[in-house]
């Protein structure tokens, strides 16, 4: 109780003398919320990549590859495959008693982008008629869904708004035939950002025999289990069951998993700078308050609470800044739409980078406030009084 | 210089925070070093590649195959002094992780001429009387320590013909890159063996390297091969390989924007801490600068003692933050692509440490000089 008495005056002591120590102050503050700041400004984009690739992931959604194939772009899938998984216990049907499951090919194709004419390559989708059946959350914003066997393909939300020449009616040039864009969706995800068209139309045009993928909604979650035992007990069947949800949070590491690097490399530097300056004004502040100090000590303060008081004062002089931080970050780049690599997503200030970032801000503060503190406590009575 | 023992007593008045504004001042130019040093080596890269190259790739986007047919009779365009095949097989060695890239070429004596590689006489000798032969970059060799004579299995998703997805290839020479072609972990085949060998994609080719007699005639040469193939199942797209890099590089992002931000976001902060370092030191020294003018130090060498203290901390540190970053570029290799930090960097680097030293001391100096000589030697 004597500590905790002792603690708060001495905290009192500090607050009201803080006014005088205005620079060192201010170095913290400012220090902390740049570190901050860039931190979370930083890691919003591969929050953001994340969010838009696991938007619309399904516990009851299976993407199937070719065994041992690390993503979509090196698997491939015969119709044979494809024919014989939609025909597994386990898969979904509709109405019509059909498989749940299309196969999948993908192609890349070039556009420019409306902002400033810069070139990109994206991806054209080949699906089958079941596709608007295994992704519920797609619907068309606008015209209508492609026709089976005709040149005609729908684009995708962020590619019509953010490209030129994907409105309805524009004509694409591929392999030298005119495709007619027909339509928009919008998934809210993964699809959001490439083209829509028929499968096998696909296929024969780029000249393709083989699928790159499957994807087939499930009875339920539960029924994953069945057919995966049903797919291993098919020797011919040279496939691999991914569930929607991890396989695409290993899909989007490849992405976010460089981002986050870089970010957290920058902020650990920037942080790492931004401690040391802590340090310097915090042996300053307490420098400056030596002979109060003293004086308190001489009385019969404890050198806990000189300790811990000296702690949290560090700690409430990068909260603020922690705060300021984050509130810039958020304000300036959240929502932002960038297009790195042909993908399009909006970057993200979520809560948990926020708390992330004050995390790392108290962690700063912490260590920042640590030696000055053992100073403070371990000023000699004697000279300091003395002193000046 | 002969104030300079009375400037470096002053730099070290208080060692332990000299330090620490030391170590402060060398992470934020390391960052600055990276960061900066990342994106100038970009540029530089781009700056160095050769303007007399075209590349032909597919109309539809860089990756899809053109058929290997269009060679002649892109060779045959005028100003065209020599094509180039390339197609890649990707693999990996051993493990998954390590993955190693296969460029297949035809091997021809020109190749002796291919900009940026350098390859001996023999070696492709050797590679255009072995079908199966590989050159391996002199990077690889010696990761892997692999020698003339060793046959190396490659692990790929593109199957052979009958079905394997197993490749075997007889190590015959190796070569070396001198420019940035992205072949430094990779290994030159036969475009004849991986073209007959392969069970899908016969006859074409990822893209023709065309090598122009004059940069000049670049656009004129892309056109006329470009309308060989136009209304064709396999349109063309030929593009100057400067241009190539240029807009490869602006895919990843606004890499300017970020640098710019997170530089300006450190040197923000510390021009703060460098301030308040110096307002707070000299707070403390005022009866020491009131002495030295007492003695008969005019104002004027009073702020320049403050301003040099500042410059020679400030830069010191910076520099050696520079050479950190300097250090770490070829540790870093993986993550830098073997980029490297050009001088010019530096140079910023210290014009930068130049004016940070400047601002951040000019009001601590301006204090300095217009100190009251009277009142700080009473201590008030």
């Amino acid at each position: 109780m004597k500590i905790f008495k002792q603690y708060i005056a001495l905290l009192q002591l500090s607050l009201s003398s803080l006014k005088d120590r205005g620079g060192s102050v201010l170095v913290t503050l400012i220090g902390t919320a740049c570190v901050v700041g860039v931190l979370i400004s930083m890691l919003s984009i591969g929050a953001g990549a994340r969010a838009m690739i696991m938007h619309d992931a399904r516990a009851d959604r299976v993407w199937v590859l070719k065994h041992g194939a690390h993503g979509t772009g090196d698997s491939s899938l015969s119709r044979e495959a494809v024919l014989s998984t939609a025909d597994m216990p386990g898969v979904k049907k509709d109405v019509h008693d059909k498989a749940m499951l299309y196969g999948a090919v993908f192609v890349g194709v070039e556009g420019r982008k409306r902002i400033d004419n810069a070139r990109t390559t994206f991806a054209l989708f080949g699906v089958g008629a079941q596709f608007p059946a295994v992704h519920p959350e797609f619907h068309l914003t606008a015209g209508r869904l492609f026709r089976p066997g005709l040149r005609e393909l729908i684009a995708g939300k962020s590619r019509h708004e953010l490209f030129k020449n994907f409105e309805i009616g524009d004509h694409v040039r591929l392999r030298g035939n005119e495709w007619t864009v027909v339509g928009h969706f919008e998934t809210g995800g993964f699809f959001d950002g490439s083209l829509l068209a028929d499968a096998p139309t696909v296929m024969s045009v780029f000249g393709i025999s083989t699928f790159n993928n499957a994807t087939l909604m499930l009875q339920s979650a539960a029924a994953f289990d069945e057919l995966q035992a049903a797919v291993r007990a098919n020797p011919s069947l040279d496939v691999e069951l991914r569930p929607e949800i991890p396989f695409m949070r290993e899909q989007s590491k490849n992405l976010s998993g460089v981002l986050d690097f870089v970010s957290y490399f920058v902020g650990a530097v920037m942080a790492a700078g931004a401690t040391l300056g802590a340090v310097n004004s915090m042996y300053a502040i307490v420098d400056g308050r030596k002979r109060e100090i003293a004086t308190l000590r001489a009385i019969g303060f404890g050198a806990w609470p000189v300790i811990l008081a000296v702690l949290t004062e560090a700690v409430l002089l990068v909260l603020p800044g922690a705060v300021l931080g984050a509130l810039a970050a958020w304000s300036l780049f959240n929502g932002d739409t960038v297009s790195p690599m042909g993908m399009s997503f909006k970057l993200t200030v979520t809560s948990d980078l926020v708390a992330l970032g004050v995390a790392w801000a108290l962690a700063m503060g912490l260590i920042g406030g640590l030696l000055p503190a053992l100073r403070a406590a371990s000023v000699p009575v004697a000279s300091a009084l003395r002193a000046n | 210089m002969k104030y300079l023992p009375l400037i470096w007593s002053g730099i070290w008045r208080k060692p332990g925070r000299a330090v620490l504004i030391f170590l402060q001042i060398l992470f934020a130019f390391l960052l600055f070093g990276l960061l900066q040093g990342f994106k100038s080596g970009i540029d530089q890269v781009i700056a160095q590649t050769r303007a007399d190259i075209l590349i032909v790739h597919s109309r539809q986007s860089f990756g899809q195959p053109i058929p290997l047919g269009h060679f002649a009779r892109i060779q045959a365009v005028p100003g065209v002094k020599a094509v180039f095949v390339q197609n890649f097989l990707m693999g990996s060695y051993q493990f998954p992780t390590q993955r190693i890239l296969a460029d297949a070429v035809d091997p021809d004596l020109k190749w002796l001429r291919y900009p940026g590689l350098e390859v001996s006489r023999s070696d492709l000798d050797a590679l255009i009387h072995t079908r199966t032969g590989a050159l391996v970059s002199a990077t690889l060799a010696q990761k892997y320590s692999w020698k003339v004579g060793d046959r190396i299995p490659l692990h790929s998703n593109l199957l052979q013909e009958n079905g394997s997805p197993d490749w075997s290839f007889d190590i015959v020479g190796t070569f070396r890159e001198s420019e940035h072609l992205g072949l430094d972990e990779a290994i030159i085949i036969s475009n004849d063996y991986l073209n007959e060998a392969r069970a899908d994609k016969k006859n074409t080719v990822q893209h023709f390297i065309v090598l122009t007699d004059d940069p000049k005639q670049l656009a004129a040469v892309a056109q006329a091969v470009d309308d060989l193939f136009a209304n064709s199942q396999d349109e063309t797209r030929t593009e100057p390989l400067r241009e190539m890099a240029q807009s490869q590089f602006q895919s990843l992002g606004d890499i300017n924007f970020v640098v710019r931000s997170v530089v300006g976001a450190v040197f923000f902060a510390l021009l703060f801490s460098v301030g308040a370092m110096m307002m707070q030191s000299l707070r403390e020294r005022s009866p020491e600068l009131a002495v030295l003018k007492a003695l008969g130090f005019s104002d004027g060498k009073i702020f320049w003692i403050i301003l040099l203290e500042a410059l020679i901390s400030c830069v010191f540190a910076a520099l050696l933050g520079l050479g950190c970053a300097a250090a770490i570029f070829p540790l870093a290799k993986a993550y830098l692509g073997g980029l490297s930090m050009p001088y010019a960097v530096a140079a910023i680097g210290a014009g930068l440490a130049v004016v940070l030293a400047l601002i951040g001391a000019a009001m601590p100096a301006w204090r300095g000089m217009r100190l009251p000589v009277a009142e700080a030697l009473g201590g008030r």
